[in-house]
C-alpha cells in the first residue's frame, strides 16, 4: 500500500511542469474581453483601426477551445497590445516571427512590430510577410527586418553588438483580397521563436 | 529503482507461482489437498490421475481446465500502454506551442466464447487516455473508448504456456479538451498482434499481447490524428 501511495505522488509530481521560455513577444487570442457598447468578444487589447466594417473578428481555428483572429478584406488592419513588458537581447539586429495562421489562396499576412531600445530610446519598425497554407498545420517561419540598418542609429545592434529591446506596438493586415485567420504568434530573436515546446515527460 | 526492484519482484513471484501450479496441478483442481485421510493415491479419482503417455492428452485428468469441454468463455482484464504517431493534428498543436503527444496509456476488458479447441470469438472494450502538455494552458487531452469484435486463435505447447494470434475491429469514440472545450469524434481501430498466456493457478493465467493498432481520423478542420501504434498489453485471464 505504501509502494502504491509513493507511485501515485510521483505520478502527480511529474505533471508539474518547470517555467517556459519567457518571449519578447507571444500572443494566442485566447484571452477575450467584451465590447461595452457593441457587444462584440474581442482579444483582450486588439480592435480594428482601419478597413470595412466587421473585417476583424474573433473565430474558432481547429477546435471550440481554440480561437483566433480572423482578417478579410483589402485595407482590414488590427494593432495589438505591447509586448507585456518584457525585453530580449538581440543577437544579430533582427527578429522572427512564429505564427500559425491560415491564410486563402493569393492572400499574404503582413505582420509591423514596433522595437524599442530600451537603454536609448531609439524605435524601429519591423516588417514582414507571411505566406501561410490554406490548411491548418505546421507554422510559418517569418524574419521580421527594418528599414534602417540597425547599427546606424535605428535600434542598436547589428551582427557585432547585442540590443535590449520591447515591443512596443504591433499590427496585422492582409493584403490579396482574402482572409487569413492567426491563431498563435511568437516573436523573438532569430533562432528561438520556434519551440521549444515541453515534452510529454517533462518534469519527470 | 524501486519500480524496477518491484518488478523483477512480480517477475519472480509469477515464475514461482506458476512452478508451484504445474507440481500440484491435479491435487488444486481436483480440490485434493494433502489431506491424509484422502491420500490422492487413495481415491478412484486418483487412479486416473497417475500420468498417462503424453499421446494420450484426452483422457489425462491432470490437464488444464483449457482442455476440459466445460470451459466455455474467458474473461481478461489488463493495461495497455501505446506508443504515439505523429500527424497532422499533432503538427497543428505544436504550431500552438504544445508539446509532443504523450503514449496513450489505458485499460482493455475482454469476454471470449470458445468457438473451438483452439478459436475464440468475443468483444473486447477498451479506455485510453493521450496528452499534449503545454506551458502556459493545461494540457490537451484525448479521451477515447472502443469496442471491438476480437478473435484469437491459440495453441498449447505445453500445460502452462499458450500461444496465439489476435485481431480485432470496431469503432470508438474519442473526446478532445482544449482550453476546457471538447469535442467528440468517431473513429475505427483495428489491431492484430500476437499473444502469450500462462497459467498462474487454477482458472488464472497472466496474458501478454502486442499489437499494432490502426486508428486514424480525423479530429477537426481535415487535421488528421493516427491514435494507433505499436501496442503493449498486460493482464490477466480467468476461464469459467
Amino acid at each position: 500500500m505504501r509502494w502504491l501511495l509513493w507511485s501515485c505522488l510521483g505520478l502527480l509530481a511529474c505533471r508539474e511542469l518547470p517555467e517556459g521560455p519567457t518571449r519578447l513577444y507571444e500572443e494566442s487570442f485566447e484571452d477575450v474581453c467584451v465590447d461595452e457598447s457593441t457587444g462584440a468578444e474581442t482579444p483582450c487589447g486588439w480592435s480594428q483601426i482601419a478597413g470595412p466594417e466587421g473585417g476583424a473578428s474573433w473565430v474558432d481555428t481547429i477546435h471550440p477551445g481554440e480561437h483566433g483572429i480572423r482578417l478579410a478584406g483589402e485595407g482590414t488592419i488590427v494593432r495589438g497590445p505591447a509586448g507585456m513588458e518584457r525585453t530580449s537581447v538581440l543577437r544579430f539586429g533582427a527578429v522572427e516571427l512564429y505564427v500559425s495562421a491560415r491564410c486563402d489562396v493569393g492572400t499574404q499576412l503582413i505582420v509591423e512590430a514596433g522595437l524599442r531600445d530600451v537603454e536609448t530610446g531609439a524605435s524601429d519598425t519591423f516588417r514582414g510577410r507571411a505566406t501561410p497554407s490554406d490548411e491548418w498545420g505546421n507554422g510559418t517561419i517569418v524574419a521580421l527586418v527594418s528599414d534602417f540598418a540597425l547599427v546606424d542609429g535605428g535600434v542598436s545592434g547589428g551582427m557585432f553588438g547585442s540590443a535590449n529591446v520591447r515591443i512596443d506596438i504591433l499590427s496585422l493586415r492582409v493584403s490579396g483580397g482574402g482572409a487569413c485567420e492567426v491563431d498563435h504568434m511568437i516573436i523573438d530573436d532569430v533562432g528561438l521563436a520556434v519551440g521549444p515546446n515541453p515534452d510529454a515527460d517533462e518534469g519527470c | 529503482m524501486r519500480a524496477m526492484r518491484w518488478l523483477i519482484v512480480w517477475i519472480l513471484w509469477i515464475h514461482a507461482a506458476a512452478a508451484a501450479a504445474q507440481t500440484s496441478d491435479s491435487s488444486f483442481d481436483e480440490g485434493f489437498g494433502d489431506d491424509p485421510d484422502f491420500p490422492v493415491e487413495a481415491a478412484p479419482q486418483a487412479t486416473d490421475a497417475e500420468t498417462p503417455p503424453a499421446d494420450s492428452e484426452d483422457e489425462d485428468p491432470t490437464l488444464e481446465v483449457v482442455e476440459d469441454e466445460d470451459t466455455s468463455w474467458l474473461f481478461s482484464v489488463g493495461a495497455l500502454v501505446t506508443a504515439p504517431i505523429e500527424d497532422d493534428w499533432d503538427d497543428a498543436l505544436a504550431s500552438r506551442g504544445y508539446g509532443n503527444p504523450s503514449p496513450s496509456y489505458g485499460a482493455d476488458v475482454g469476454v471470449l466464447y470458445r468457438a473451438t479447441r483452439w478459436l475464440n470469438v468475443g468483444l473486447r472494450l477498451a479506455a485510453r487516455h493521450r496528452y499534449w502538455l503545454h506551458w502556459e494552458r493545461p494540457a490537451a487531452t484525448l479521451f477515447g473508448t472502443d469496442v471491438l469484435l476480437s478473435l484469437d486463435a491459440r495453441i498449447s505447447p505445453g500445460r502452462v504456456f499458450q500461444l496465439g494470434l489476435h485481431a480485432s475491429g470496431g469503432l470508438g469514440l474519442a473526446s478532445v479538451s482544449l482550453n476546457g472545450e471538447r469535442k467528440l469524434r468517431a473513429l475505427g481501430r483495428v489491431q492484430v498482434g500476437p499473444l502469450f498466456t500462462f497459467k498462474l493457478t487454477g482458472t488464472l493465467r497472466a496474458m501478454v499481447r502486442l499489437a499494432y493498432d490502426h486508428a486514424r481520423g480525423e479530429l477537426a478542420n481535415d487535421l488528421r490524428a493516427n491514435l494507433g501504434g505499436f501496442t503493449f498489453m498486460v493482464g490477466f485471464e480467468v476461464r469459467e
